[in-house]
């Protein structure tokens, strides 16, 4: 049956281009939002502090590391890339390999959370969740695993409370600012941020997202939806393509006040790796994260260039250090099928070998 | 430009708003123009990627390959425009102008609003700041009675363990 689809679908690329178009466009409109199912697998919420929500995803199999992690993803776009769909699921994965997963969502901040600064995010909501966790699970410590943005306020906590990480995994996370400089980066050297969260409070997602578009916007935007005629042959390639678009564009507001220290402090001024970062009223030393790191990066990441992640071999003050990369993009790492056959297994392995508890 | 009908207050907001404004039109033309040379730039690269394709393969050029080669065309035409240290001043300084002009509109709708006894952003930002606080110290306390209630528990923790003296 499946070859039978397979080989219409081949028959069908041979239309005329207007045809296929039409062809999408009606396929486009038999589907549903409701069909364009993300972050599904089976997980309940543990605790709640405004916005934030802590969940623990459901156990499949024995539980093979003891001690739990608390995945912490980026501020900048929604945790459901880690479970996009079921054949694309880094948190299925791990769960299958037997990690105890709990997961951060952060929300959709509003008006009134744009005071909201790396000191809450860092000593005040994941210090909570951490100590949830640790609470629930019974061990002494959680492994942490921060997610790009969510690596860099894991490093933070794993520096200021180093006690209570038993291992840390960073995934597409920089690290040195202006290294290999990525094109974004550069455009915020020219913004004066205090007057960009003067006017606007929380910092617009769609300002964020324009920024992503802009850095290349035909290969990478437009040249997408010339590409959907092919996924739209079949209802399967359809509902992938649009579970991925909808990811793209579930942009949320950034916190005024922890976007301003983010664009000033790290991308502008590069102050984390000169131990210059602040976090309420402590200086964050990256000598201070002694625990076992496992640095994860992309080799191909336009965001987050390899050589900003890897720069935290030089600064990290962990002797039980190593790195992990992968040939794909900075999305790649997270959706990519080839890497998510490896990927899972791999941070259970290595946090299976660092199990302390 | 003197004053005219309107409380000082007000034309001092409006003229801010007003200047802001023509801030913007004047961040935006450079701006534009950068955009109108990446897109002449693109031109000749969309022109050789779709040439070069019907070259190399004159039989099976769809149109929707053609799309895509032009799409390339573009990018590495705009590429350059796009990457370069004049697209990166003009854009920052549309996108500050911008916040300028919003900065300046807030301020003189909340003078407006004020008139009107309508709650401002400026006061809902201070209700959000006081929020922001009253959460913060609310945290600090909870962490407080934990940490003293597990102490407590600590200290009890023992005399359950000690068994009572047997009497008789």
């Amino acid at each position: 049956m499946a070859e039978v689809a397979s080989t219409s679908a081949t028959r069908r690329r041979s239309w005329p281009f207007p045809l296929r178009v039409l062809r999408t466009l009606g396929l486009l409109t038999q589907i549903r939002q409701e069909d364009v199912d993300v972050g599904t697998a089976p997980k309940e919420l543990v605790y709640r502090d405004g916005r934030l929500t802590l969940h623990r995803y459901l156990p499949v199999t024995a539980q093979r590391v003891r001690t739990p992690l608390l995945i912490v993803y980026s501020l900048a776009n929604r945790y459901y890339m880690m479970d996009l769909q079921d054949d694309r699921s880094l948190i299925r994965g791990l769960l299958r390999e037997g990690v105890d997963v709990y997961l951060i969502d952060w929300g959709y901040p509003r008006s009134q959370d744009r005071w909201l600064s790396f000191d809450d995010y860092v000593n005040g909501y994941i210090a909570d969740c951490a100590e949830v966790v640790r609470r629930r699970s019974g061990a002494p410590t959680v492994n942490v695993l921060g997610v790009c943005m969510g690596g860099l306020l894991s490093l933070c906590f794993a520096a200021l409370h180093s006690e209570k990480v038993g291992a840390l995994v960073t995934m597409g996370t920089a690290v040195d600012y202006h290294a290999d400089e990525p094109i974004i980066n550069r455009w915020s050297h020219s913004i004066d941020i205090d007057r960009l969260v003067s006017a606007f409070g929380n910092v617009p997602g769609e300002l964020i997202n324009l920024g992503f578009f802009m850095r290349s916007p035909f290969q990478r935007n437009l040249r997408k939806y010339i590409d959907m005629l092919d996924a739209f042959e079949t209802r399967e390639g359809a509902l992938n393509f649009l579970r991925m678009e909808r990811w793209t564009y579930d942009s949320p507001d950034q916190a005024g006040e922890a976007y301003r220290q983010w664009a000033k402090d790290c991308c502008q001024e590069n102050r984390l790796i000169r131990g210059e970062l602040r976090v309420g009223d402590r200086r964050v030393d990256l000598g201070d994260v002694t625990m076992p790191v496992l640095n994860i990066y992309a080799e191909k990441d336009d965001l987050v260039p390899p050589a900003a992640s890897k720069a935290l071999q030089r600064y990290v003050g962990s002797r039980d250090y190593r790195e992990l990369s992968y040939p794909a993009g900075h999305i790649g790492l997270y959706v990519s099928g080839k890497v998510q056959r490896d990927l899972p297994r791999q941070i259970a392995g290595w946090l299976a070998e660092h199990d302390t508890t | 430009m003197p004053g005219l009908f309107l409380g000082r207050e007000l034309q001092e907001k409006s003229a801010n708003t007003v200047a802001a404004w023509f801030e913007v039109l004047r961040a935006g033309g450079p701006y534009a123009a950068l955009l109108v040379e990446a897109s002449a730039r693109s031109a000749p690269a969309v022109v050789a990627e779709v040439a070069g394709g019907v070259v190399r393969r004159p039989r099976s050029v769809s149109t929707a390959g053609a799309i895509k080669a032009a799409l390339e065309g573009c990018e590495r035409g705009s590429g350059r425009i796009l990457r370069s240290e004049r697209y990166c001043a003009a854009q920052g300084r549309l996108v500050n102008a911008l916040a300028t002009f919003r900065i300046h509109e807030s301020e003189l709708a909340d003078t407006l609003l004020r008139l009107g006894h309508i709650p401002t952003r400026a006061d809902t930002d201070d209700m959000g700041r006081l929020v922001h606080d009253l959460r913060r110290d609310l945290r600090a306390l909870r962490r407080q009675v934990e940490e003293i209630d597990g102490r407590i528990r600590d200290r009890e923790r023992p005399r359950e363990r000690t068994p009572e003296p047997v009497h008789g």
